[in-house]
């Protein structure tokens, strides 16, 4: 189990680093113009206000004039609430698509199913070698803020930050199994990706679309994205309950789901 | 014990009945060819053996255990290798080799089979010909010293240089008691190697024959030129011959099981062009598997 576990690891290793300079690089540039934005962060405050309230909602901008006020409140909706979800979304679903629906389709399967392991120790071996490979992308960039704010001299609360990277990998993790799932259930990648960015996709348009007419905001519990609430993790140092129980189950059924289709399908590579 | 026991094999996609009904079986220490043209159900029932794919019915045994509730354990003692090879393209042979050293245990005939193969362990997958990832897959299906090999169709597309060092290797093996099981579509291959053979079309078996019994269904095509003028009468009495195309210098024929007499009697004159092919096991079958 270890060998292949390792192995995926060293494949996917120079990717995953990729993803990490690149979010890392962002943060830094967010945390370097930081002091200059809470210096002026009045005049900001007041450039915003013209926006419209809807748009800036979906963006989960709520309170325009504390976001400039501390680190969190900026990463919150700077980084959190857009681009690392689009970084994490892209990392786990090329890992999770690779993982099975990859391996059939470019017939490397028949090497390890050929091996005296089951199918349960190559499905766990895979899974949860992409798992510590989101786990290390979610903690190197989160906690990147220790260093960039002493470089920087900005003050930071550790604790928020703890609670995004809780959040960050429950969110992660969610999307990860249900492409896993995909990638059990089909032999090709481009299937297994286009399915889960679908689902992604319809639930990052729910959450949208629930934020700007009120018969329409019950939608939002449809939506990954109403529950990996950024600005509620980092400012207000809060996971939404309902947030571990949704990710949660959703994690450990659909990775059930997958591991039994995997060991039972037919695999065969042409 | 047999090595290998298939009863009553079937396996379904849908509509489409792969195989139906498949029984034979294979004994210790035997070379067994699985032979039909393609799309018959060859690599199918690889893959039933191998545990890929379920079977719709049937049972299939190996060592007398049963392939699916014991795959794990009988893996242990399988090598097997894929009509074309399944490698990953970033790595070397030496990583592939690595990692199925670390799920089976260290080999010492790593080096003997590079050696007897020359194949080359550290360059890239993606930067080798199809020959030379051939070589590397026998190499890891080797590795370990299977007690029972089963090869799918395990020399196509490779020069017949390598094709004669695989065929070595398997003679050898066989020598020293292991099994091995090989589907081919070549009829000459299975001739070449193996002491009994399987015949499928359509998903089921046709026969199984003995491999004296298969070469009396051999059929060669043959094209000859002469200085001479040809004598049809002399060709004619050879029994197994019919000619199918006859000119003042030239002839072209059918021969059904043994060629030695008719090449004695070409032998006799002066020949300017010679062509003998093997009849593809699609005309051996419309024969003699009607």
């Amino acid at each position: 189990m270890l060998a292949i576990f390792l192995r995926t690891i060293k494949d996917r290793l120079v990717s995953t680093l990729v993803y990490i300079i690149g979010e890392i690089s962002f943060i830094w540039m967010y945390v370097a113009i930081f002091p200059s934005m809470e210096d002026q962060a009045d005049e900001l405050s007041q450039a915003f206000a013209a926006y419209p309230e809807s748009l800036m909602k979906a963006f989960g901008i709520t309170d325009m004039a504390a976001m400039f006020r501390k680190i969190e409140n900026f990463l919150a909706t700077e980084n959190y609430s857009f681009l690392w979800p689009i970084l994490a979304v892209a990392l786990v679903v090329s890992i999770g698509g690779y993982s099975i629906a990859g391996e059939i389709e470019r017939k490397t399967i028949e090497t390890l199913l050929a091996q005296p392991i089951s199918r349960i120790i190559i499905f766990i071996s895979k899974y949860f070698s992409g798992l510590l490979i989101f786990v290390v992308f979610t903690a190197m960039t989160v906690f990147s803020i220790i260093p960039l704010a002493k470089i920087h001299g900005v003050d930071y609360f550790l604790e928020a930050h703890t609670k995004i990277f809780i959040l960050g990998l429950l969110f992660g993790g969610a999307i990860y199994s249900i492409t896993t799932l995909f990638s059990a259930l089909f032999s090709e990648r481009a299937k297994a990706y286009f399915f889960s960015v679908g689902v992604i996709v319809v639930m990052y348009a729910l959450n949208i679309v629930s934020s700007l007419k009120d018969n329409l905001a019950d939608l939002k519990y449809l939506s990954f994205f109403h529950y990996f609430n950024a600005n509620k993790a980092l400012v207000d140092n809060q996971i939404d309950p309902l947030a571990y129980y949704i990710f949660g189950g959703i994690m450990i059924g659909s990775t059930l789901l997958a591991a039994l289709i995997f060991s039972r399908r037919n695999i065969t590579v042409s | 014990m047999k090595a290998i026991e298939v009863v009553d094999l079937k396996k379904y996609f849908g509509n489409t009945r792969a195989i139906d009904g498949l029984t034979f079986s294979v004994d210790r220490g035997a070379i067994f060819g699985f032979l039909g043209p393609n799309g018959a159900g060859k690599t199918t029932t690889i893959r039933c053996l191998m545990d890929f794919i379920r079977p719709t019915g049937g049972q299939v045994r190996i060592l007398g255990l049963d392939a699916q509730k014991n795959t794990v354990e009988l893996k242990s003692k399988i090598g097997y290798l894929a009509p074309d090879p399944r490698l990953y393209d970033n790595w070397n042979a030496k990583e592939h080799i690595r990692l199925i050293e670390k799920i089976r245990g260290r080999s010492n005939r790593v080096n003997d089979l590079a050696e007897k193969l020359g194949a080359n362990l550290g360059d890239k997958i993606k930067t080798l010909s199809t020959g030379n990832k051939q070589k590397i897959s026998l190499i890891l299906a080797l590795m370990h010293d299977p007690e029972i090999l089963i090869l799918d169709e395990p020399t196509t597309g490779l020069d017949p240089l390598l094709q004669n060092t695989i065929y070595e290797i398997l003679t050898e093996m066989k020598n020293r008691g292991k099994t091995i099981f090989m589907s081919s579509h070549n009829l000459a291959e299975v001739e070449k190697i193996c002491e009994k053979a399987a015949i499928i079309r359509n998903g089921q078996l046709v026969a199984v024959e003995d491999i004296r019994e298969l070469h009396k269904k051999r059929i060669y095509l043959v094209e000859a030129r002469f200085k001479t003028t040809v004598d049809r009468e002399k060709v004619k009495k050879i029994t197994n011959c019919e000619i199918n195309n006859l000119q003042k210098n030239s002839i072209t024929l059918t021969v059904r099981g043994d060629i030695d007499q008719l090449v004695k009697l070409f032998a006799k004159k002066d020949i300017l062009d010679l062509t003998i092919e093997h009849a593809g096991l699609d005309k051996i079958f419309m024969e003699f598997y009607k």
